[in-house]
């Protein structure tokens, strides 16, 4: 673990905290918070953009994520993983979202099991833009966990801890996100030479 | 890396054989949103948490 503690976890959307008395420590420690949630907005925004599929939805997560990090930061342990605290409030904020607005719920099994089994348009090339897609088309959990590490840089206890699950779920997670992903962009591997040898 | 010939005007990068193509577009796609300009949206809230960080700075501590 990197620092948030359960007890130090991410506040709740229904969860107040009331704000610090003002001392010179508290308003250094509020500058300091400021300056590291500016920081760290780029790569809410690519988590969120990602997560959500959606720029306008997106943004407004990482704003609520912003104002609810605020609120609650006299519960942030100067120290301890910044960014792992507020992806975490960004993250329950992405399934706060999912749970109101079914747009953004796009697993659906059967028209993954479809694009999955597509033949390759191209060999060698990336459409971001289908890359994009393919990612709403994977599962929530395997998303995160491929934005997390893939996009974001996270390490796979850092992943954890903002998912709230074990290491080794973080690495299965991780190694089926990829191999979908991959047939997503790919296509299945090419075993034509079965049936010229056959 | 960069190949942009584009005949569906679609964006579109050429991945070097060498490279992992998913860890490549995951990079791509973070880096694309990442070096956006921050919306005015953003902008307001900061300026609001600067305002309350300069609001209690300037009363007498407690």
């Amino acid at each position: 673990m990197t620092g948030v503690s359960a007890a130090a976890g991410p506040p709740r959307p229904t969860e107040d905290v009331a704000p610090p008395p003002v001392t010179p420590a508290t308003a250094a420690a509020d500058r300091l918070f400021r300056d590291q949630l500016v920081a760290l907005l780029p790569s809410l925004r690519s988590f969120a953009r990602g997560l959500c599929g959606w720029r306008d939805i997106a943004d407004d997560m990482v704003q609520d994520a912003m104002l609810r990090g605020w609120a609650a930061r006299a519960s942030f342990t100067p120290g301890t993983n910044f960014r792992a605290w507020m992806f975490m409030i960004l993250r329950n904020q992405f399934y706060s979202t999912i749970r109101r607005d079914k747009r953004m719920t796009s697993w659906d099994p059967e028209v993954a099991e479809r694009v999955l089994v597509e033949s390759p348009s191209q060999q060698d090339a990336i459409h971001l833009a289908d890359v994009s897609r393919a990612l709403q088309q994977l599962p929530p959990e395997q998303r995160e966990v491929l934005l997390l590490i893939g996009a974001n840089g996270a390490t796979y206890e850092e992943a954890a801890e903002i998912i709230g699950c074990a290491v080794g779920t973080i690495k299965s997670r991780l190694a089926r996100g990829r191999k979908a992903l991959a047939l997503l962009i790919d296509g299945p591997p090419d075993d034509s030479w079965l049936d010229r040898v056959a | 890396m960069a190949d942009n010939h584009n005949p569906k005007g679609k964006r579109m990068r050429r991945i070097n054989t060498a490279f992992d193509p998913v860890s490549a577009a995951l990079q791509q796609l973070h880096q694309d949103v990442a070096s956006e300009e921050l919306p005015e949206d953003f902008m307001r809230i900061l300026d609001e948490i600067d305002a309350k960080i300069a609001a209690a700075t300037s009363r007498p501590s407690q």
